[in-house]
């Protein structure tokens, strides 16, 4: 099997079972506070040191894989849903409807989207549901587009027609016949797509506007560690690297599943 | 003789250019009408007609399709979905394509009998063990998908596919064309078969004399658009009245010829 995908996977397994038995792994109340330890580098006690208010970055760093992960998926399945049924009506019918869509879509291209979003945050309040909501919202364009390219060349194929003969109606054609063979480009935006939303949520929550303190994400202990760069490096570097490793990896499934799944790129391999 | 069908001075055209030219055309129970000629005299589209599924840009100019008293060009989308497939079926020229790559044949074949059919799931498997041994492919097949079958299983497939709802008409849209002589005969002999006990009408579109006189009891042979001549089988072959149906049939390799080079088994 395709070695990037096994090590994304690897990586995002682990930190799947991490974030599920967070309780477990992490041994100290994330939130607890110790004005007795604070800023200490990484020992036994503390395996990623202490941050400025003494607390276990360690363990606020388990915890926020939750949110990391959670925003990610979540944010993801939110923008298939609206790229697949916007796009797949679009491609499928083409016209007018895909006229409307596809200006929509130009719409949401023009907007810079992390602008927009943090816009629409600051409006709503910043909160974990608003933030995943919001990144969902706003990222389906590229998908959008992927489908309905998928839909337009897939609706003239025979098997379409011949469903149409059949009596099939329009919506279990488009569901049904159609959109199971346009899954291969959608699983590879998918996944490329989860790492994105995982980005914007750090950067959001690094700016204040995601996860609010006291609770943990990676993007906040990056904030809180900024001030602290010149002596406690583990705040940042430790944060740093939990979401470059994750973004990584989804990117190389994402690579991965597209040499696996695109017919061309196989031809050329051989 | 029991008129299923009815197609009556059906013209229709794109823009300028007339592709059916006042075509009449009737399909009877238990019988075969074929539409026979060469590659762009409408075939296709008077057989996409007489469900209502002509390309957009096709202009029907007149005419009707009188199919239980309705006529089909007229009535809704929704009603005539429900004609198509259950009562009036079709058999397309490339098996292999005309079905869902990654569907396996089994649920393609279920999907006709759960959009067409209001059946419990137990008689739903009864059904689709009997349509398996009416096309005589062995059940298991159903469990592949199209790209594992042979181009005369698929299109075993879609003949099951297509008599899953006990249609009234059955049209055959070149059927026999992608598969090897052989597989054709089979095919072709299969559907007959199945005919007889079923006693539904075939609408059998095709360019070559030879599969017609295999097949067809009434023949119409059209040229351009028009139906040029139309008849028995019997009186159009063995009295060919205009002179394209005499270079159509003159396009049968003679039988003659053939059994010296491949002899021919039986
Ligand atoms: N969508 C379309 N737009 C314009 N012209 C069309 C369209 N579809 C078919 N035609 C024209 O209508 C004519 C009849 O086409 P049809 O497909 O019925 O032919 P056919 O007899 O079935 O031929 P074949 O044996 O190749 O299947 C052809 O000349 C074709 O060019
Ligand atoms: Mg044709």
């Amino acid at each position: 099997m395709n070695k990037r995908i096994i090590f994304g996977l690897v990586v995002i397994l682990g930190m799947m079972i991490i974030a599920l038995f967070a309780p477990f792994i992490a041994q100290q109340d994330p939130l607890e506070i110790n004005h007795d330890a604070r800023l200490e580098p990484p020992s036994i006690n503390h395996l990623f040191g202490t941050d400025n208010l003494g607390r276990d970055t360690f363990s606020r760093m388990v915890y926020g894989s939750r949110i990391s992960l959670s925003v990610g998926f979540i944010a993801v399945l939110i923008s298939l849903g609206i790229g697949i049924s916007l796009g797949g009506l679009s491609g499928y019918y083409g016209g007018k409807v895909d006229g409307v869509i596809m200006r929509l879509v130009e719409i949401m291209y023009c907007f810079p989207t992390f602008f927009l979003i943090m816009m629409i945050i600051t409006f709503l309040g910043p909160s974990i549901v608003n933030v995943m909501i919001v990144i969902g919202l706003t990222s389906w364009a590229g998908l959008c587009r992927l489908v309905r390219a998928e839909f337009l060349t897939l609706r003239e194929r025979d098997f379409v027609h011949s469903a149409k003969v059949q009596g099939v109606s329009d919506m279990r054609i488009m569901f049904r016949h159609i959109l199971p063979n346009a899954m291969a480009p959608v699983y590879v935006s998918a996944t490329l797509s989860i790492g994105g939303a995982i980005l914007i949520e750090s950067a959001l929550s690094f700016l204040g506007l995601g996860v609010q303190i006291p609770n943990p994400s990676w993007g906040n202990i990056l904030t809180s560690g900024k001030n602290y760069m010149d002596y406690a490096w583990w705040l940042t570097v430790f944060p740093g690297f939990a979401i470059l490793f994750t973004v990584l990896s989804f990117n190389l499934i994402g690579e991965g599943l597209r040499e696996v799944l695109d017919p061309k790129l196989r031809e050329k391999r051989r | 003789m029991d008129k299923l069908l009815e197609i009556k001075d059906l013209t229709v055209n794109f823009g300028e250019k007339c592709v059916i030219d006042n075509v009449n055309v009737s399909i009877f129970a238990g019988r075969v009408t074929a539409l026979v000629g060469e590659s762009g005299s409408g075939k296709t589209l008077t057989a996409l007609a007489s469900l209502n599924l002509l390309p957009e840009a096709a202009l029907i100019k007149k005419g009707e399709v009188l199919f239980r008293g309705q006529d089909m060009l007229k009535i809704s989308e929704t009603e005539i979905r429900k004609i198509r497939g259950k009562d009036i079926s079709m058999v397309f020229q490339e098996p292999f394509t005309a079905l869902n790559p990654v569907m396996r044949v089994r649920d393609q074949i279920k999907e006709m009998l759960v959009i067409h059919k209001n059946i419990k799931k137990d008689e739903l498997d009864l059904r689709l063990k009997e349509l398996f041994s009416i096309v005589k492919l062995s059940e298991d097949t159903g469990f592949r998908y199209p790209h594992e079958l042979s181009g005369g299983m698929c299109q075993r497939v879609m003949i099951a596919m297509a008599l899953s709802c006990n249609p009234d008409i059955l049209i055959m849209d070149e059927p026999t064309t992608a598969l090897d002589v052989p597989v054709q005969k089979e095919i072709l002999d299969l559907v007959r078969q199945i005919q007889e006990e079923n006693n539904f009408g075939i609408l059998f579109i095709t360019h070559d004399f030879s599969v017609v006189n295999l097949m067809a009891d009434d023949v119409h042979v059209m040229k351009e658009g028009i139906i040029v001549e139309s008849g028995e089988k019997q009186d159009v072959l063995s009295a060919p009245k205009h002179e394209y149906t005499r270079h159509l049939i003159d396009c049968i390799p003679r039988l003659g010829d053939e059994r010296k080079r491949f002899p021919i088994q039986d």
